[in-house]
């Protein structure tokens, strides 16, 4: 990706925001620490790249899934992505700040009318449909429990109804979608909320503007 | 015949003309630094023994190594790195040579990365090894040999950043001293600060230590700056390991001045790189124009002993792929006296007088000149356009009559 001559003069601090989910707490916060972002949130056209020139920053809006790529190649210098995506892309990236929001668990869930009740429950080989294939590999390997993993790319409740799966690993922020899928959660994997993460030279580039950031972002996750 | 027929294998590449001879010159530019500060190459086999690579190097690199076995069923790997298989000549064949012994590499390496990380799993390496003196003077000079070998290759604005394993490893376990914590704490918490993990780390303290043990590890990585550094440094409670190791920096920092290159040099002693490996100052260049580092190294004193001779070193790499993308983001290959015009004649001959053809170019070439002759029967417009396309500087034609002259326009 080469860098136009303007963005290094005006010193354009580059941050990938998700589509998505996260996309309007991810908003609201920038807007609290004084970076303005809504004029990105409003935008209605298909436009993925808005550069602010006064301002310094370039705002990039990427699928939660290529934030970290993003980020790791440099693309962007920040960017905000949930623990649960980084620690599916098994990228290793310097995480400066914890925001509190798009707070989700990663969760075992399986068919209400089983008798699966506990991990140790899922018989050895069992079909497990997930979007987060690397992070249920380590986790039932760690647990040293052989299972087949079925990757999807969403509406994880439907493979335990149609037969697919025995069981999914997915995110639930409310448990409503698991109950209406008459799923019940039998475990918990981990917590997952959305996280500040940074490039590794950018961090020593723009050292001072992303510790600015990081910050400002602490203290309104502080606050509340 | 497979589907791949045409296809290399992931994270290789062909270098095809220009980018092959690009990536020479480079090369030879970085060369010539090493060169200039009395450093000599040393190549090693392109494939070692597992037991041999695997003595030294961390499980980081150890899962990524290419294995496979000989016929006699040894298990043997591509080099993953220099720096080990150096390692290992030294120990074994040069340990009686005097010191210090100093040696520089231009070689490839291999690494079975993962696909996602779009990493070369073949690339070239530059470096030294610096064996023998355990001083501040032999850091500094590191220091210098990789800040000149990045100004020398064209990159501008080639910044380290240096840190100390020793002073970070001396400061935490002083932190921790007075805490009853497990003996792998000051790993797990060595581990996060090498990964920036810092909502982690704050997480973990928070669970394991006081508020204010917990807020001095974590503002370590506020030691980051100019040289007033060491003076913050200096005001955490120090241990002998943690403020000798700063005395060395601060020695170290005299020299890079003495040595005119302050300006390049960023001190940050939350670096803490491959902290099972290196022992003293670590370091990682790079520039704003890419997302890598570029260059990575630092003090390895505990590394030949594991070959049987204990002895102090110190060296860096530099990736020549990730350098010439660097170059090239910068835009250095688009001025044209950054690239060299090889071919200095293309000689086209009226059909007559190809013998006169022959001899012109090969009086050309003993005078040292770059010349191809065209070997082509076409017309003079498409000899022309061929001799564009390969930069000459200069295209000679030889008319029917024998006559020698240059052609305009080109």
């Amino acid at each position: 990706m080469k860098k136009k001559g303007c963005e290094l003069f005006m010193g354009i601090l580059k941050i990938a925001l998700p589509k998505g989910r996260m996309a309007e707490d991810t908003f609201d916060i920038f807007e609290k620490i004084g970076i303005k972002v809504d004029w990105v949130r409003n935008d209605k056209t298909r436009r993925l790249i808005f550069t602010d020139h006064e301002n310094g920053f370039q705002f990039i809006l990427a699928k939660p899934r290529d934030v970290p790529t993003y980020v790791e190649y440099g693309a962007a210098d920040i960017g905000v992505v949930g623990k649960d995506t980084l620690m599916e892309s098994g990228r290793s990236l310097p995480e400066l700040v914890d925001l509190g929001i798009g707070r989700c668990k990663l969760i075992v869930a399986v068919l209400e009318s089983t008798n699966i009740n506990t991990f140790e429950d899922i018989p050895f080989g069992a079909r497990i449909a997930t979007e987060y294939p690397y992070i249920t590999d380590k986790f039932f390997s760690s647990k040293g429990m052989q299972v087949d993993i079925i990757k999807l790319r969403g509406s994880m409740e439907l493979a335990p109804v149609v037969g697919l799966a025995d069981a999914i690993v997915d995110i639930t922020e409310t448990g409503i979608t698991l109950k209406e899928n008459k799923l019940k959660p039998i475990g918990e994997i981990s917590e997952s909320t959305a996280r500040l993460v940074a490039n590794r030279v950018s961090y020593n580039i723009l050292h001072d503007r992303i510790k600015e950031i990081t910050k400002s972002l602490k203290e309104v996750v502080k606050c509340g | 015949m497979t589907k791949r027929f045409g296809q290399i294998p992931r994270g290789t590449r062909d270098f095809l003309p220009p980018s092959a001879r690009i990536k020479y010159e480079v090369e030879e530019r970085i060369r010539s630094v090493f060169d200039s500060w009395g450093y000599d190459e040393i190549l090693t086999p392109t494939f070692e023994f597992y037991d041999m690579v695997s003595t030294g190097l961390g499980p980081e690199i150890e899962a990524i190594m290419y294995k496979f076995f000989d016929h006699e069923g040894e298990l043997l790997v591509l080099r993953p790195d220099m720096t080990t298989p150096i390692a290992r000549a030294v120990a074994t064949r040069l340990k009686n040579e005097l010191k210090p012994l100093k040696l520089y590499y231009i070689s490839d390496v291999f690494r079975y990365e993962d696909l996602q990380t779009g990493k070369d799993r073949q690339f070239c390496q530059a470096g030294i090894e610096l064996v023998g003196p355990k001083s501040p003077l032999a850091d500094a000079e590191i220091l210098a040999v990789a800040v000149e070998g990045a100004k020398k290759s064209g990159l501008s604005g080639f910044m380290i950043d240096v840190g100390r394993i020793d002073y970070l490893t001396g400061v935490i376990e002083d932190i921790l001293y007075n805490s009853n914590v497990d003996n792998d704490v000051v790993f797990k918490i060595k581990n996060m600060i090498a990964v920036k993990d810092y909502v982690g780390l704050e997480k973990m303290l928070n669970e394991l230590l006081s508020k204010e043990a917990a807020r001095e590890i974590l503002d370590l990585k506020k030691l980051r700056g100019g040289r007033d550094v060491l003076n913050q440094a200096r005001r955490i409670s120090l241990g002998k390991k943690a403020s000798n190791s700063l005395n060395e920096l601060e020695a170290t920092l005299d020299y890079v001045s003495m040595f005119g290159f302050s300006d390049n040099i960023t001190i940050d002693l939350s670096l803490c790189k491959d902290f099972n490996y290196y022992t003293g100052i670590v370091m990682e260049g790079y520039v704003k124009d890419l997302g890598f580092p570029i260059c990575t190294g630092g003090r390895y004193d505990g590394l030949c002993r594991r070959y049987g001779h204990d002895i102090p070193a110190i060296g860096f790499a530099m990736g020549i792929e990730r350098l010439i993308l660097a170059l090239e983001r910068q835009d250095y290959f688009k001025k044209d006296e950054n690239v060299r015009a090889v071919l200095d004649y293309f000689l086209i001959y009226d059909r007559a007088q190809v013998a006169k053809g022959i001899e012109t170019a090969t009086e050309l070439r003993d005078k040292g000149f770059a010349v191809e002759l065209e070997v082509m029967d076409r017309s003079i417009r498409e000899s022309k356009e061929y001799a564009k396309s390969k930069d000459a500087k200069t295209v000679l034609c030889i008319d029917k009559d024998g006559n020698v002259f240059e052609e305009k326009g080109m």
